[in-house]
């Protein structure tokens, strides 16, 4: 049985959402929305909180399928082939730019001297390990580390709750800059986009409450971008917070537990369990690129795509490091067609299912 | 077949680029760990001094039993900061480790010429933490770490140590590099910086070393400063002692609350800081029974010299330094956001009106006395 | 006549070169054969059972004997049969049974008065109790079979034999208790085993082999050497499958978390149960990562520690001659090592290697500077947790899987201990065992499953694990009787 549980839905969304944003949203928030940045976060929560139920309740239409599957049945073989043509260039370059991020951060801040293309060489045979096993193998691994991971962020952001100085995120709202803060809407797609590896995940029949705990989960993953960007900036200052490309981290290196001696430094935690979420991320994005893969090329052997995939990546994401401003110029490419891969091509899905009375 | 072939390809392919690997990998035994370290500014330039721990050594022995490490120190000197650190990895044989640095201090020549370049460095530098404690002193930097070695102790740790047994005490107010570099980001804000002297061999704090931005704005010694702490909200309790009659008696403070008013009105902006305090008799030199009417009095006196106190704490950081240490300009920004944006609070601070009033709230504590029924 | 029917019987028994003993006894107009391999069978039961009578009855009765007449008036053992195909008696009597052969008759008679020396049932030596019942299986399959039957006395309970190894004929039994037990792992496990094409197996360790099919580290079906665990598997809707030879019973399906689990636990008050339980997983988690986070911190991340544990470690590794990662393989396989020669030497040398090991590695190491005390301790610490995980078996795969997870945090930290563990845990959870997901009930979760697995009192249990999916999932009404009478 290859489908997926609410409860590892929930996961799944949690932990792609949060995958390597998390790390970096502090400071983007800071910059564009200063001490109103909750109002975009929020904001953009509903809003993909409603698209994520338009995945789900695509998803729930058609039982044991996928979005490859029932395309075909909705807008036919051709739509079907370039709706799934587009999830792979999408998913590729998402791919390429999480394992970029993955690398970039972990060489700012943990290893040093490990070259970029180590990272990406070892860490994507794991990646595509886990991929090749399927989605119930990811969801169930998601079940495992979302768990770990939520209880992990919340010791540590309730210790930087307390340890924090709240002064600096006050005051919450400033009504003139209300208009600043909508403006930093658009800095806030790309913390959300993730909703549509879903649609590689078949659901089971029934399912009934699926729609409302996607919407749900959306809000819950928007309180927690809150609470990570507030508590980072509590610790590290607002106008301080802008020198950091990885704020969560200088904010997490701030905190001690003086009374856990010698994991009196949460860096461990970061390290065990921040990159628990990360993998998470970079894996489901990588399964979802290699089931559209297997479906568009039925005769090759899943094991080819996968290996195939990955070395793509590898090279495009050395590539990447090449080229000056790749990591903007990628944002903006992984924005504006993450809205589409997230948003409009599911939307217009359901409209078509809704016509034929499929949904 | 074939499928186990390109397993067993890719996993042969990915031991041997393991096998190329552990860039990263360095032993702790092999670097320096350094526990202070302190930037000088000379006649030619820059100069580095870094407190490293010695290792006594091995796992059995004399190390088992708990010894102190002696430290070493280091230093090395430059026209700029490259050089001088540069000169200051020459004098080690092992990479110098600065992740263990509890310490960053100053001294005072520095600090009157200007840290700001120093901070952007340290704010780069990813192996830095930043909550090391951050301190400034007057001192040679020979003296002071030779002062330690006396001791065999580590000056890093042995002014931790200090600064945070006073932070407890309510005597000294708690400051690490990034509270400097929250500081130096934000144009409003001046900050403190405490100094510590050698008092015979010991290190002792003395005062604090008035910032802003980069630059060191006075001193304020520590009988003067030491009710800093209140006035910015934190509340350790403290004891004063107050004359009463030919007595003196000594009573526990703790700061109940401490909100602060803001108006702004016609460009003037104006703080009233309603303290109130919990008071608790603790001992006094002649025992004697107080009554409802002595405890008034005391009351009213330890209001009024209180209020005197932080009066002139006040005074100090608006008149005599002009520097807003005392974090005025948060309360302004929480209640007048707008406002904050256009104005110059550089020159704006100095010229508002800040009230101060304590309110006493005293109880018996240890001492004998019975209310009037 | 007489020797007509008799002779080609004869001859095809002889063709198969089986060394028997055979007994003739004649009687009227015939004679019949008794027919054995004398190592196998009871010679005093034959004697009193089968010989005399038979004896005493031809020379009497002056009349010809038949095979019905003789298992019902004649022979005075239990367990005799009629058999119809001459094909069959050879592997009778390899078998161990008596045949007995009629020369007027083309039915044949076999009788089971099997002995085959064994150990008895004697206490346990994998799974130690303090609480719970001792007995433990042995190499003679009715005797094991004796131990379920006399616990369960269920009439629904099945007990299905096949035969496996074309050379050993080995017996292998299938127990399940028909309407709990899931219809299609009985069938999926029944299938197996009779497709096992193979010349013998000795016991269930190789029965295990082929039923585990596909290249995963960790055992997808339990082994268990006492019997009142493998009733406890049976209430619970799994199969238990024992094998002629053997004395330790599988069962099926097997998830992770009962890798965990001690009979103990559930014999015991219920928050004690789930103490040890939290206790095992904290040392799985030390077994296999312990002496992989010592590496990560001591050579890469030694930040995350503050600076007095700093100093401490520096101190403790100044003179070590080794790298935190060397030293780590060569204490790991040192300690494989001893673990390995403490199994195959007699007991009395063992203490004596284990000695020598405490000295020579302890002590003269640490002295001489080769190890750091602290890596000792590590190791130690690792090796005591191995120990603290009831099911032996489990902890192989930890053993191997911890050597990955060293060399990969070698490489690369905390990053590659991570990768090694995100490796790991995928590995674990794609098993199905029987069809069954191996990370159950927590990977797929089910809430009630993972509570009641740390959690655990029969009386307040009223379902049955629902992840394995049984016929009945009601395993006591206790609860709600209770429950209603308030």
């Amino acid at each position: 049985m290859n489908t997926i549980t609410n409860r590892q839905m929930v996961f799944i969304l949690f932990l792609t959402l949060t995958s390597i944003t998390i790390v970096t949203i502090p400071k983007d928030m800071a910059e564009a929305a200063g001490v109103g940045n909750w109002i975009p976060l929020m904001l953009m929560a509903v809003l993909f909180g409603v698209l994520v139920t338009v995945i789900v309740r695509l998803q729930k239409a058609f039982p044991g399928k996928a979005l490859y599957d029932y395309s075909r049945e909705l807008v036919g073989k051709a739509g079907c082939y370039v709706i799934s043509m587009f999830y792979v260039l999408y998913f590729l370059t998402v791919n390429v730019y999480l394992a970029n991020s993955m690398a970039g951060m972990l060489k700012a801040n943990f290893l040093f001297e490990t070259p970029h293309w180590a990272f990406i060489a070892v860490g994507i045979p794991v990646f595509g390990y886990l991929a090749y096993h399927g989605p119930a193998t990811v969801a169930r691994i998601f079940e495992l580390y979302g768990v770990i991971f939520l209880i992990g962020m919340l010791v540590v952001h309730v210790n930087m709750l307390i340890q924090g100085d709240l002064v600096n995120i006050r005051p919450l709202v400033v009504p003139s800059e209300i208009g600043r803060a909508l403006g930093a809407m658009d800095k806030t797609i790309i913390a959300f986009l993730g909703i549509e590896v879903l649609t590689v995940m078949p659901f089971a029949k029934g399912r009934k409450k699926a729609p409302r705990v996607a919407f749900l989960t959306l809000i819950a993953v928007g309180m927690i971008y809150v609470m990570v960007v507030e508590t980072s900036i509590m610790m590290v200052g607002l106008h301080e917070i802008k020198y950091y490309e990885y704020p969560l981290l200088a904010a997490i290196r701030q905190v001690e537990l003086e009374n856990i001696e010698f994991l009196r430094r949460v860096d461990i935690l970061y390290l065990t369990i921040g990159l628990m979420g990360i993998f998470a991320g970079i894996s489901v994005v990588y399964l979802a690129l290699v089931e559209y893969a297997v479906k568009l090329l039925p005769r090759a052997s899943r094991l080819a795509i996968v290996i195939a995939a990955g070395i793509l990546v590898f090279i495009l994401g050395l590539l990447g490091f090449g080229i000056p401003d790749f990591d903007e110029m990628i944002v903006n490419v992984i924005t504006y067609s993450g809205l589409a891969a997230a948003g409009l091509i599911p939307i217009i899905l359901l409209i078509v299912a809704k016509g034929k009375k499929r949904a | 077949m074939h499928r186990h072939r390109i397993k067993i390809s890719i996993v042969l392919f990915l031991v041997m680029l393991l096998s190329t690997g552990c860039w990263d990998s360095a032993d702790i035994e092999h670097k320096d760990i350094t526990t202070a370290v302190l930037i000088d500014k000379t006649e030619t330039g820059y100069a580095f001094y870094a407190e490293i721990a010695s290792l006594v050594g091995g796992g059995t022995g004399e190390s088992s039993q708990g010894s102190m490490p002696r430290s070493q120190v280091i230093h090395g000197g430059g026209a700029t900061f490259v050089e001088a650190r540069e000169a200051l990895e020459r004098q080690s044989d092992q990479r110098i480790y600065l992740a263990s640095v509890q310490n960053v201090i100053f001294t005072e020549t520095i600090l009157y010429s200007g840290i700001e370049h120093y901070l952007y460095r340290f704010r780069q530098n990813p192996e830095y933490r930043k909550r090391a404690m951050v301190a400034a002193t007057g001192e040679k930097p020979e003296d002071l770490f030779s002062a330690a070695s006396e001791h065999n102790t580590l000056v890093g740790l042995a002014i931790n140590d200090t600064i945070e047994s006073l932070v407890d005490t309510g005597q000294l107010y708690h400051f690490t590099m990034g509270d400097v570099l929250e500081a130096l980001a934000c144009p409003c804000k001046g900050y403190l910086i405490p100094r510590v002297s050698l008092v015979g061999q010991d290190v002792a704090a003395d005062g604090y070393c008035v910032m802003y931005g980069g630059i060191c704005k006075g001193y304020i010694p520590i009988d003067e400063g030491k009710f800093i702490v209140y006035v910015q909200g934190k509340a350790p309790p403290f004891h004063y002692a107050i004359p009463y009659e030919e007595n003196s008696i000594t009573v526990e403070i703790r700061l109940k609350k401490n909100p602060t008013k803001v108006d702004y009105r016609d460009g003037q902006i104006k703080f009233c800081l309603d303290m109130v305090c919990q008071a608790d008799l603790l001992y006094m030199k002649d025992d004697f029974a107080m009554d409802a009417a002595a405890m008034e009095e005391i009351e009213e006196k330890l209001e009024r010299q209180l209020t005197a106190e932080f009066r002139n704490i006040v005074h100090a950081s608006q008149k005599v330094y002009g520097v807003d240490y005392l974090r005025f300009h948060e309360a302004f920004h929480i209640h007048y956001p707008d406002e904050y944006k256009q104005v110059d609070w550089k020159a704006a601070y100095p010229e508002a009106e800040i009230a101060v009033d304590v309110a006493v709230e005293l109880g018996g504590g240890n001492i004998d006395y019975e209310p009037e029924a | 006549m007489a020797q007509s029917r008799i002779d080609p019987v004869m001859q095809m028994i002889d063709s198969k070169n089986i060394a028997y003993e055979q007994r003739t006894i004649p009687f009227h107009r015939g004679e019949l054969k008794i027919l054995y391999i004398k190592q196998l069978v009871d010679t005093r039961a034959l004697y009193q059972s089968i010989i005399e009578p038979l004896v005493d009855h031809c020379a009497a009765s002056g009349r010809s004997v038949k095979a019905q007449q003789t298992r019902e008036q004649i022979l005075y053992a239990a367990d005799c049969f009629l058999e119809d195909s001459a094909a069959a008696l050879p592997g009778h009597i390899l078998n161990g049974m008596v045949v007995v052969v009629f020369s007027n008759d083309a039915q044949y008679l076999i009788v089971d008065i099997k002995k085959v020396a064994h150990r008895q049932v004697d206490d346990p030596q994998i799974h130690f109790t303090i609480r719970g019942p001792r007995d433990t299986f042995v190499e003679n399959l009715d005797t094991n079979l004796s131990l379920i039957k006399y616990r369960i006395k269920d009439p629904s309970m099945r007990i299905d034999m096949e035969t496996v190894g074309a050379r050993t004929q080995t017996s292998v039994a299938v127990i399940y208790i028909a309407d709990i037990a899931n219809d299609a792992v009985v069938q999926e496990i029944k299938k197996k085993i009779s497709g096992i094409v193979t010349d013998g197996i000795w016991g269930t360790g190789e029965l295990q082999g082929f039923l585990e099919d596909g290249t995963k580290l960790f055992p997808r079906m339990g082994v268990i050497e006492r019997s009142d665990w493998a009733c406890e598997a049976l209430l619970e809707g799994r199969v238990v499958i024992m094998a002629e030879g053997g004395q330790l019973a599988l069962i099926a399906p097997h998830t992770f978390h009962e890798s965990l689990i001690a009979c103990d636990d559930r014999y015991d008050n219920k928050y004690f149960g789930m103490f040890s339980r939290l206790i095992r997983y904290i040392a799985l988690f030390l077994s296999l990562c312990l002496s992989s986070m010592y590496i990560a911190i001591v050579s890469f991340h030694s930040y995350v520690l503050p600076v007095d544990y700093n100093i401490l470690l520096s101190q403790l590794r100044k003179d070590v001659l080794f790298s935190p990662l060397i030293e780590v393989l060569i204490l790991e396989f040192l300690v494989e090592l001893i673990r390995e020669s403490l199994m195959r030497v007699p007991n009395k040398i063992g203490m004596a290697i284990g000695i020598v090991g405490a000295i020579v590695i302890g002590q003269a190491a640490t002295s001489a500077g080769v190890f750091s005390p602290l890596m000792l301790i590590i190791v130690a610490t690792s090796l005591m947790a191995s120990f603290a995980i009831p099911d032996y078996f489990s902890v192989h795969p930890i053993r191997l899987l911890k050597f990955f997870v060293i060399l990969m945090t070698g490489f690369f930290g905390f990053y590659g201990f991570e990768l090694a563990i995100t490796v790991i845990a995928t590995h674990v959870v794609s098993i199905r065992s029987f069809g069954v997901p191996y990370m159950a009930p927590y990977a797929p979760f089910n809430r009630y499953d993972a509570g009641k697995a740390m959690l655990f009192n029969r009386s307040r249990s009223p379902y049955r694990q629902q992840y394995l999916q049984t016929k009945d999932d009601t395993r006591t009404d206790f609860y709600h009787a209770r429950k209603m009478n308030k």
